[in-house]
């Protein structure tokens, strides 16, 4: 049944993902939500008796479901530090291609010296008591608490910086990603209850893995979808407030380059930011040369100096590009 | 390739991706150079020919000359435009020979190679004010509170 809601939370996150995040280049967090998905998938019995059987009947598709969820985990892994303005050793070295592939190594050399018998949904529960069980868990839910961890921390940076609703999808992250690191430590716990037989500490420790299980992806698909989304609502208000400030420069715009031609192009036609800034380029640039003359009203000057701040930040949170290693001088 | 895949292009290799500050841009020229830049704004420059901006490749460093005016933007734009023409690798396709019009004060051993921002006619101009324009947009967003991570989750 969890799995189940969990498949769907992915597949959903996937969905909303291609669709908020169509036009950005930077595809690798969509990467790591398919392959997730596709280990979550997986994970649903009625999926899983039957690609196992498919595959011999021997449990090789839990071998495949924690690769896959250990590939995706990577991907996000990659997302997290290619978003991280500090990247410190450790971190590289723990979210690098060499790691997943000793934790993949790990995780197929440890699976195969476990006794496996036929297919079975309770794989941990039924076999968790061989110590190459166990050891296999806590690479798999090893590996996730690097990753998690690195994603609480990235958050929490993020927080540190964030303004508006921009703090919400952080906010979301690192308590999924706090849940999650929760849910690995139980694991981890419940594995060596198991090899030690201690039969009442995994059956109090059950009780609040499922519901960990469930927070941790809730949240932190919650906050993967939150920040296209909270992105492009601030893009949608910013590109509406440049389009109206370009229209009001039109007129002297078009002056402007009656008097100085500018650029003819198409590459900004469908970004109204990149209108707006060409807009205002081509009308200062008519405004300085002597070789024409291009005069501008007293309200002229106060939308041209609007639509500056605009493009500047300067009306949403303050911000100004200066170009600082600046020297004066005179010719 | 067209005129706007080249400024694509240009702006891809630098590696910053789609959101930067300025500051991390200069460090980047900088570092694909390998050597000195420095803007320096001329508030003497003549503007005659609708010149904006200067790139002076001397020996030791890369100079941007700028003339003065009272917009952030404007001036950014004349920076950005020159540092559009250093990753396009003009230096080693175009030259003009305006310094002694333009930098009568400066010695000829002391020159390189001069590209100007004035107007915007011809491929390499036109290329340049895109890439300019494609940086800005990068600034921009940057401006807007977009970050790495932004760039990445968002």
């Amino acid at each position: 049944m969890i799995e189940g809601i969990v498949a769907v939370l992915m597949w959903s996150l996937v969905g909303w993902l291609l669709i908020f995040r169509r036009r950005r280049r930077e595809r690798i967090i969509t990467y790591a939500a398919v392959t997730i998905a596709i280990a979550m998938t997986l994970n649903i019995d009625l999926i899983y008796v039957r690609a196992d059987a498919v595959l011999g009947g021997t449990n090789i598709a839990t071998l495949i479901d924690d690769a896959a969820l250990m590939a995706g985990l990577f991907f996000l892994g990659r997302g997290i530090m290619k978003a991280a303005e500090y990247q410190p050793v450790p971190a590289r070295i723990a979210l690098s291609r060499t790691a997943l592939l000793v934790a993949v190594g790990g995780l197929v050399l440890t699976f195969f010296l476990i006794e496996r018998g036929r297919t079975t949904t309770l794989f941990m529960r039924e076999l968790g008591g061989q110590p190459a069980a166990a050891a296999y868990s806590m690479i798999d839910f090893g590996y996730c608490g690097i990753v998690v961890v690195s994603m609480a921390l990235l958050a929490v940076g993020q927080l540190r910086t964030s303004k508006g609703l921009n703090p919400l999808p952080a906010v979301l992250v690192f308590v999924g990603a706090a849940y999650g690191l929760a849910l690995c430590i139980v694991i981890y716990v419940m594995d060596i209850a198991h090899l030690v037989g201690d039969l009442k500490l995994i059956s109090e420790l059950s009780a609040v893995y499922e519901p960990l299980f469930l927070m941790t992806f809730i949240l932190l698909c919650a906050g993967l979808a939150a920040q296209p989304t909270v992105r492009l609502f601030q893009q949608r208000i910013r590109r509406v407030q440049a389009e109206r400030l370009r229209r009001q420069l039109e007129p002297l715009w078009l002056r402007a380059t009656f008097l100085r031609p500018g650029l003819r192009t198409n590459a900004t036609a469908e970004d109204p930011e990149a209108r707006l800034h060409r807009t205002i380029v081509e009308i200062r640039d008519a405004a300085i040369d002597p070789r024409v003359s291009l005069a501008l009203t007293s309200s002229e000057r106060v939308a041209l100096d609007r639509a500056e701040q605009h493009l500047l930040g300067n009306e949403t949170i303050g911000l100004q590009p200066k170009i600082t290693n600046v020297e004066e001088a005179d010719t | 390739m067209d005129i706007e895949a080249t400024a694509e292009q240009a702006i891809a290799e630098l590696g910053l991706g789609d959101c930067f500050t300025l500051d991390a841009l200069l460090g980047a020229v900088k570092e694909r150079r390998q050597r000195a830049l420095r803007i320096v704004e001329l508030s003497d420059l003549k503007v005659s020919d609708g010149l904006c901006a200067i790139w002076l490749i001397t020996e030791r460093e890369d100079l941007i000359l700028h003339a003065h005016t009272d917009s952030v933007l404007h001036r950014q734009q004349f920076v950005l435009h020159e540092l559009a023409h250093m990753l396009l690798g003009h230096d080693e396709q175009h030259a003009c020979d305006l310094q002694d019009a333009l930098l009568p004060d400066i010695p000829p051993h002391t020159r390189g190679r001069i590209l100007t921002r004035g107007d915007l006619k011809g491929d390499s101009e036109i290329a340049a004010e895109l890439v300019a324009d494609g940086l800005a947009a990068a600034i921009r967003a940057s401006a807007f509170g977009e970050s790495r991570y932004s760039e990445i989750f968002g």
